[in-house]
């Protein structure tokens, strides 16, 4: 009988996790959904977009150039001065613009997680020696140097991933190694410990599946600062080469001849601001789910 | 507080040393040199010109060198400006730069902080949402978008403020806002979320409790204390607001140092551009000392 009333008990407390107590205050931020839809449709458009038009993002047709968004022979975002289609071109450049920012910033997670949780739990001279060398080269104006790397070296795309990624684990890093420093002092780690795990096992096994919540909110919030930085570098004449394309690059042919094709700079202004909104929107709901301090 | 500043000033050294290594190695490891110009040098004349800029000793002896002259502010002769000194460049340059930087910090704090603390203060209402709605559009829209946009609609739709160059206030008033957009919308944020956390201390509401007004307990109380995340970011900021001016001044035509260090790492002029990183480097390095000082001031809680 009391048996019996202890496991009802335990079955309605159950089901209330970290987790899904995080998963259920997401599903009520209306803005972080609204983005995780708007994004979503951006995604797949730029997926499966170029394949609904009848041109392609290189062709140049002189019959047509500076053409405004019509839906004359499908130019529906219009064409540029080589009389390239404007809706294929944007969907590509999404392509680039969202692929850089997913590899660059899984290469800065790598590094980072890795850099971070080994110091984190390593901890003493270990720890103090390898934070000071995050510290020392967050003071480096990094930016600059890809800029030079750019210069030097061409414009390679392997390269933006590997510059963009080298810099921006450093923050990662820092988060990890906080994280780290507060787990380790679980009981559940000391009994890993204390049945013999190798160090390596532990932080793979029982540090970096823990630091998942604080990982998912620092990726959404990098992923923006990635694609936002690989525009900044084609804005200046310096990402992707042509005739590949991305948001930024159709940013700067659009903004020079904006006073002529206005749609050439708008088009590819509103897909990256939409796309940055969604990503910030999501990451704020992210990390209000998981860490509620301030509702 | 002076053994602190006098510790943090012994630790900027291996940073500042890193930054020049990394600046000589990138130089060296440039492809090209400076005299690989559109027709090939009598070798007599080419030997002149090493030896004269000393590039004909060995690679530790010009390390060397170059440590000891960016030790006395010396960033060597331009390439591309013949008989112009990077200094001189540097010296033309940094006065713009700083003069739109300064406005556009000015204004990213002027109008970030009131932002913030009002929709800290509404929180979850209507006001809120749309202090932090406005934010978030200022974080999402990069400079180089918000810029070019800005000109489109005020300088050719409508003939209100000039579309580039430097002459009278008008022309500073759409590169401040440019630059300064992002950073007014990072400090809004910042300030409603230490406003919202110090406004549920105890001693907030012991000042309520003692029966102090409203005003006074915002204005007086809680101010000072939510505005230290701001300091601390002030570091961050100004890198941003420096990487930012490079494509502001690029794109409203501003002959700052951010436009030269384009300029320069177009046409491959290597010692102007190295100059400007260099120069920015230690400019930031100084700046967050600075800020790391000012944050123990205001903060009381810090030790050193």
């Amino acid at each position: 009988m009391m048996f019996g009333r202890r496991k009802k008990m335990e079955q309605a407390v159950r089901g209330r996790s970290l987790f899904s107590d995080a998963l259920r205050r997401l599903r009520s931020n209306k803005a972080a959904l609204a983005s995780i839809g708007v994004l979503g449709f951006i995604v797949v458009a730029v997926v499966v977009g170029p394949w609904l038009s009848p041109h392609n993002y290189f062709a140049q047709d002189y019959g047509a150039i500076w053409v405004a968004p019509t839906s004359v022979d499908a130019h529906w975002f219009g064409t540029d001065g080589l009389g390239r289609d404007l809706f294929v071109r944007a969907l590509e450049g999404g392509r680039i613009s969202l692929m850089i920012g997913f590899v660059a910033t899984l290469v800065s997670l790598i590094i980072g997680v890795a850099y971070g949780a080994t110091a984190g739990y390593a901890g003493g001279r270990v720890d103090g020696v390898m934070m000071r060398i995050v510290d020392i080269l967050y003071a480096m104006p990094f930016l600059f140097f890809v800029i030079l790397l750019m210069v030097f070296f061409g414009r390679n795309i392997l390269l933006i991933f590997v510059a963009i990624g080298a810099i921006n684990w450093l923050d990662m890093a820092r988060i990890v190694r906080g994280q780290t420093l507060a787990l380790k002092q679980q009981p559940f780690i000391e009994a890993a410990r204390m049945s013999g795990a190798p160090a390596v096992s532990i932080i793979a096994r029982h540090i970096v599946p823990n630091l998942l919540g604080v990982v998912a909110v620092y990726i959404t919030l990098t992923i923006p600062q990635v694609i936002l930085f690989e525009s900044f570098l084609s804005f200046l004449g310096l990402g992707v080469a042509e005739p590949a394309t991305s948001w930024g690059a159709l940013i700067k042919d659009g903004a020079d001849e904006m006073n002529r094709a206005p749609w050439l700079l708008i088009v590819p202004a509103v897909f990256l601001a939409a796309t940055l909104f969604c990503f910030n929107f999501i990451g704020d709901g992210l990390r209000d789910a998981l860490d509620p301090k301030d509702r | 507080m002076l053994s602190y500043a006098l510790r943090r000033l012994l630790g900027a050294i291996p940073t500042l040393f890193i930054l020049l290594t990394l600046a000589f190695v990138m130089m060296r490891a440039a492809p090209g040199g400076p005299f690989d110009a559109d027709r090939e040098l009598p070798p007599q004349v080419r030997a002149n010109l090493e030896a004269k800029y000393h590039l004909d000793e060995p690679l530790y002896q010009q390390y060397g060198r170059y440590i000891w002259d960016i030790a006395h502010f010396d960033f060597g002769p331009s390439f591309q400006y013949r008989d112009t000194s990077v200094n001189d460049l540097i010296a033309s340059g940094f006065p713009v730069s700083l003069k739109l930087g300064a406005a556009s910090l000015a204004f990213a704090l002027i109008f970030g902080i009131p932002l913030g603390m009002l929709a800290a203060l509404r929180q979850n209402r209507p006001a809120d949402y749309g202090a932090m709605a406005i934010a978030m559009l200022g974080i999402s829209i990069p400079n180089f978008v918000l810029a070019p946009l800005m000109i489109l609609v005020l300088a050719v739709y409508n003939d209100w403020l000039p579309a580039g160059g430097l002459g009278g206030w008008q022309n500073y008033v759409m590169p401040v806002l440019a630059l300064g957009t992002a950073m007014m919308a990072y400090v809004a944020r910042l300030a409603r979320g230490s406003t919202i956390e110090v406004m549920r201390s105890n001693y907030i509401r012991t000042a309520r409790a003692k029966g102090l007004s409203a005003t006074r307990v915002v204005w007086v109380h809680a101010l000072p204390a939510a505005l230290t995340p701001i300091v601390s970011f002030l570091g961050p900021a100004a890198a941003g607001i420096i990487t930012g001016s490079v494509v502001i001044e690029t794109i409203f035509g501003i002959p700052g140092l951010g436009q030269f260090f384009v300029q320069g790492a177009l046409n491959r002029d290597y010692t102007l551009v190295m100059g400007v990183v260099l120069f920015y480097g230690i400019l930031i390095v100084a700046f967050n000392l600075a800020v790391d000082l000012l944050y123990g001031w205001l903060d009381p809680r810090v030790s050193y």
